[in-house]
């Protein structure tokens, strides 16, 4: 129950933090965040498929 | 103000040019205001040939390429659009909710909600309440966070 309620806290305390960033903002940082990420494991860009370069 | 990032002008641009589409998946959860991640773009269209090729139009603007043929885009549900990111596009007309109860594209549309951020970016999204029927639909562990997430997003508007 404890944990459950600190849980919902933490939760609250998130959303009230992300939602003082505007609209464009918070996809952007999530945005960037998951590019950082994709940088890090080497993954790259991808290009047409096959069916549009044929 | 600062350029959008190009997944940004993408959906700008098919909002601006009258695409009939929902953002959904945790992208959406993003933007209601739930810190979450999401690598890709999901949005739900209406399935229509019109809907379809206005949004696969803009997508070539964008140098997004379609996962499958054109000529096989209408014979599936689902279809990917990428190329440095990437959009999940389902053009299904109903889904399934089990128990023989189903939500169409159509009445998601009709209760959906238009977020405007401060840059003049109008984004269409599934009501919270048919994102959390949407998000029930998989059930993943990240799905039950999201509605979490989503309960307390709703809470807060509310008050």
């Amino acid at each position: 129950m404890k944990k459950r309620s600190a849980d919902i806290k933490e939760i609250i305390e998130n959303i009230k933090w992300f939602s003082k960033f505007s609209l464009e903002k918070r996809l952007e940082l999530a945005f960037r965040q998951i590019k950082s990420i994709k940088i890090l494991r080497g993954l790259r860009p991808k290009h047409a498929p096959a069916h549009r370069t044929a | 103000m600062p350029r959008l990032i190009e997944p940004l002008e993408f959906l700008k641009s098919i909002h601006e040019a009258g695409v009939l589409y929902l953002l959904i998946g945790r992208q959406a959860v993003i933007a209601y205001g739930g810190p979450v991640q999401s690598m890709d773009y999901d949005i739900y269209i209406d399935g229509s040939e019109e809907n379809t090729s206005r949004l696969l139009h803009i997508a070539e603007e964008f140098d997004l390429y379609p996962s499958l043929p054109k000529d096989k885009i209408p014979s599936h549900f689902k279809f990917r659009l990428e190329n440095s990111f990437i959009v999940d596009v389902f053009r299904a007309r109903y889904l399934s909710l089990g128990k023989s109860k189903k939500i169409s594209f159509k009445e998601m549309f009709e209760r959906k909600k238009v977020l405007k951020g401060e840059s003049g970016l109008e984004l269409n999204l599934p009501s919270i309440d048919d994102l959390i029927i949407l998000k029930k639909l998989r059930s993943l562990p990240k799905d039950l966070e999201d509605i979490k997430y989503l309960r307390n997003i709703k809470k807060r508007m509310a008050s």
